[in-house]
């Protein structure tokens, strides 16, 4: 896979997440239906903690791309960033649906680890953003950087 | 593998494992760091790739534990603890903004090249700052 490819890949998952969340997603949340059945409830909002935690992992993944980055490439990277945005908004409005009392009284553990793995998300893709867009054109830091290699 | 530390990260440090919230510091740092090498240290966020520094954030215990910063001198097989912030509880941190890992990685290299840095060991099942 060329570094386009890898970055293209990431940007497809993270796009393809955000739209499965407005969609299907909002079926899969059918709270009547399922306030009886503690147990499918608690699953469900695990599993769509690890994806979003497997999300978070790929945006980590991305700053360990070796090689040169082109022009492209970081706007294939802007573009992954404005996708994890997106889900996260989506997220957002999701856990609000669910922090209820009633639904706490059954999975309070899960929807505290459902938040944490937003958080986590929206802390990494920033990160991102720092590690392509902000950091690099820091002149503070690259003098630094270029002394550091003089140690 | 050799490890030290900055001034500003032995103040956290100390000032943070005795909270009873923060107390399981020192174990969940020897848990992560005691025998890791140096690919082992070459994990979580590489926030100045293609540098050839490794300037690395990484997190401990899981999305609500910790964020630790660190450099790598794969040369001489050393890393510099230069952060450590919890994400939850009094002393909760969200995320450190990109002027701030500046200013950090800058304090990490001023100590190196002054000197001012405190060993850090694994004694015991815990990490000690000497």
């Amino acid at each position: 896979m060329t570094v386009s490819e890898k970055i293209e890949s990431v940007a497809n998952q993270v796009k393809q997440a955000s739209f499965h969340e407005k969609t299907r997603g909002v079926a899969e949340l059918d709270i009547d239906s399922f306030l009886d059945r503690i147990l499918t409830f608690q699953k469900y909002l695990a599993d769509k903690t690890i994806k979003v935690d497997q999300i978070s992992s790929m945006f980590e993944n991305l700053t360990w791309i070796e090689g040169d980055l082109t022009e492209n490439d970081l706007r294939l990277i802007n573009e992954v960033i404005s996708a994890g945005k997106d889900l996260r908004t989506s997220l957002i409005k999701r856990y609000i649906k669910i922090n209820t009392n009633s639904l706490r009284s059954i999975a309070s553990k899960e929807i505290n680890l459902f938040k944490a793995s937003i958080d986590n998300l929206t802390e990494t893709y920033r990160d991102v953003e720092d590690v392509f867009f902000n950091l690099p054109n820091d002149n503070e830091l690259n003098e630094a950087i270029d002394q550091f290699k003089l140690i | 593998m050799e490890f030290y530390c900055i001034p500003e990260f032995e103040v956290e440090f100390n000032s943070l494992r005795l909270k009873n919230n923060y107390s399981n510091l020192p174990d969940l740092l020897f848990d992560e760091f005691n025998s890791i090498d140096i690919s082992g240290l070459k994990s979580g966020t590489n926030l100045i790739p293609g540098k050839g520094i490794y300037y690395i954030k990484r997190r401990i215990a899981g999305s609500s534990g910790y964020r630790v910063y660190y450099v790598i001198d794969e040369k001489n097989n050393k890393a510099y603890f230069g952060f450590i912030h919890p994400k939850t509880g009094p002393e909760g941190i969200a995320n450190i903004g990109h002027k701030f890992k500046t200013a950090n990685f800058k304090s990490i290299f001023a100590a190196i090249k002054n000197g001012d840095l405190k060993k850090v060991t694994f004694k015991g099942n815990h990490f000690i700052i000497e």
